[in-house]
């Protein structure tokens, strides 16, 4: 496994754990789908909602979250769409929203950030 | 969760109801406007987010899905930010549906949730009082709209004020009637007609021309006074009457010049640089926006240094002289605005300017003067009725110290000359207002000449070679000045001074 592999695990893995303490239902990890992957999937209550994770050890180059870019967002907008289409969840309640974790030179949790809402399909 | 709330939107000088559907449901999250929504409208989708989110409100994660109805008419404009905003707060049971049946609102939102002003209130409350009562509006926009009778104008400062009277829990205060200009009309004439010396013939023309709306031409050599004289015309108008305000205002508030003055009484001004495009003249854009013809609609143009302007601006003014309106057509669509207005133009009579006048020497060949004065075309000075000539002033008029009439005293005798002729043409059609209007067949009707007069009027006829179309020019002209001595016959004296007014037909250059 790559280095920065390793990071984005690690990252997953934080967020995983935090989602739990705060009472989300986690149903999928790493979901795959033809356009690419969903970091993670859960249930707060009535809502479906995917959560892409970023992960970085430095913010030297801009937070994690300024890595979501439009480009990305459409991306995970079709994983997104793909899985609510092939579980039948397009009436329901969606959501998408984005987890910003940075980690030290250790690999260990520096800062966690959860923008609720953060993805919007543009039509 | 379905909600409706009724906006309105100005399509030329009137607006049109439309209504503003949102639906809030599950599904991806996402906020679409439909219904031919120009960009200002989409972009709205990011002001109302933070809007709401910053009065207080909660901004729901769903499927947003707006409409505008009727789906096959262009909206533009910043005005269906408010709509929008409370109609998702309506749908998420912030606000009780029953509230918003009877109800217009318009209004352009801030990120913090103030509103700001938009254009065209008061058309919006003009075309829509038979169909609504209420109508909510940004503070500053309310109260130019607050002269229409027969409905309630609320003007909100902030969306949470609006969220507040539609849930009566803190009802909006009825917007003030507004004319401030009324008072301010009075001593707003800074330029008066009495510190202008001498010119005692071209200030009698004016006043011809305030008293039966003549188009006029001043020409005369630089320095001549053509200009001060030209700006001092509006102070000899009588002001506007409510319908000629509310007129005026209109357009203004269309074109977002009125800056919450409330209604204008006074009689609009535009004075165009002669670099202006046709565009701009006659009105433009692919919304077409009221242009300076219309925005003189009830007042005066005034075009200085005429043969300046480009032959295309100077030839569309053809249609609106005659008309009283223009018709603006874009592909999208063909929008007629008002444009009766005063054409006050001024000119040198050659390029160098001196071609009239008896001590300083004209440069110009009989070519260049020719070539000068063909800028204007024929059709274009046949709508003038009114030239005069202006004078260099001598020595002796230029250190007088006796001061003439001051504008109010012209004012007043203007007044009256207009009600002879409102009550002449009282039960007429409604082109018909002033003499200026006047048709042939309403020159017969109207225009009773003296035995003597017609006799002077065929001499003229003869020897001074005026064509036809001045001799309509010329009667209407007397009709004028024999109204200002409320004569019912036309006189010689008459005559004879509305030929005078008629110096480019008697053959004065080449």
């Amino acid at each position: 496994m790559r280095p920065k592999d390793l990071v984005g695990r690690r990252g997953e893995e934080i967020a995983r754990k935090f989602l739990l303490s705060r009472g989300y239902r986690v149903i999928e990890r790493n979901f795959k789908t033809p356009f690419g992957e969903i970091d993670l999937i859960a249930e707060e209550g009535e809502c479906t909602v995917f959560f892409e994770v970023k992960t970085r050890i430095s913010e030297t180059f801009g937070p994690p979250s300024a890595a979501v870019t439009e480009d990305k967002a459409c991306r995970v907008v079709k994983n997104c769409v793909f899985y609510a289409q092939k579980k039948k969840l397009l009436e329901d309640a969606l959501r998408i929203d984005v987890i910003a974790v940075t980690l030290d030179q250790g690999l260990r949790l520096h800062i966690l950030k959860h923008v609720r809402n953060a993805i919007m399909p543009e039509k | 969760m379905l909600s409706k709330i009724y906006s309105s939107c100005v399509i030329g000088i009137n607006a049109y109801a439309i209504e503003v559907e949102v639906d809030v449901a599950n599904g991806m999250p996402c906020f679409s406007v439909v219904g031919l929504p120009d960009t200002s409208i989409r972009e709205s989708r990011d002001r109302i987010r933070a809007a709401i989110k910053n009065s207080g409100y909660t901004f729901p994660s769903n499927k947003i899905t707006v409409n505008l109805s009727p789906a096959d008419v262009k909206k533009e404009g910043a005005g269906f930010d408010l709509p929008i905003a409370v109609g998702i707060l309506a749908a998420l049971g912030v606000i009780p549906k029953e509230a918003l049946h009877k109800t217009v609102i318009c209004g352009e939102l801030s990120l913090d949730g103030r509103l700001k002003g938009f254009r065209g209130a008061l058309p919006v409350a003009i075309s829509l009082k038979d169909r609504f009562r209420d109508f909510i509006f940004p503070a500053k926009s309310a109260g130019e709209a607050s002269n229409v009778e027969g409905v309630s104008i609320y003007g909100a400062k902030a969306l949470k004020e609006v969220v507040e009277h539609l849930k009566g829990i803190n009802p909006l205060g009825l917007a003030e009637k507004e004319c401030a200009s009324r008072e301010e009309s009075q001593c707003s004439c800074e330029r008066d007609m009495k510190d202008v010396k001498g010119q005692e013939h071209v200030k009698r023309g004016l006043e011809v021309a305030a008293s039966g709306s003549h188009n006029m031409l001043l020409l005369g050599p630089p320095g001549s006074g053509k200009s001060m004289l030209a700006r001092r015309f509006p102070g000899i108008l009588p002001d506007l009457d409510i319908e000629e305000a509310l007129e005026t205002t209109k357009i203004y508030s269309i074109a977002g010049e009125l800056d919450g003055s409330g209604l204008l009484f006074e009689r609009p001004v535009r004075m165009p640089h002669h670099t202006i495009s046709y565009a701009a003249m006659a009105g433009g854009g692919s919304f077409p926006m009221p242009g300076e013809i219309s925005l003189a609609n009830n007042g005066v143009l005034f075009l200085d240094e005429l043969p300046e302007f480009r032959r295309d601006v100077l030839e569309t003014l053809r249609q609106p002289l005659e008309s009283g309106e223009i018709t603006v057509t874009r592909i999208q669509q063909s929008l007629r605005y008002p444009s009766r207005f005063i054409l006050m133009a001024a000119m040198n009579p050659c390029p160098c300017g001196y071609f009239t006048d008896p001590h300083k020497r004209c440069n110009c060949t009989p070519n260049q003067i020719q070539r000068y004065l063909s800028k204007i075309s024929g059709p274009l000075l046949d709508r003038i009725d009114i030239h005069l000539e202006v004078p260099r002033l001598n020595y002796e008029q230029m250190s007088k110290r006796r001061s003439g009439e001051s504008s109010e005293e012209i004012k007043t005798r203007v007044v009256g000359a207009r009600c002879v002729q409102k009550e002449r043409f009282a039960g007429k059609p409604a082109y018909l207002s002033y003499n200026a209007y006047m048709n042939s067949s309403d020159l017969e009707e109207f225009c009773v000449l003296s035995g003597e007069a017609e006799e002077l009027l065929k001499t003229a006829i003869l020897e001074l070679g005026i064509s036809a179309r001045a001799y309509d020019k010329i009667l209407k002209i007397s009709r004028t000045i024999a109204d200002m001595e409320r004569s019912k016959i036309i006189e010689t004296h008459h005559i004879s001074e509305a030929i005078g007014y008629r110096c480019l037909d008697r053959g004065l250059w080449a």
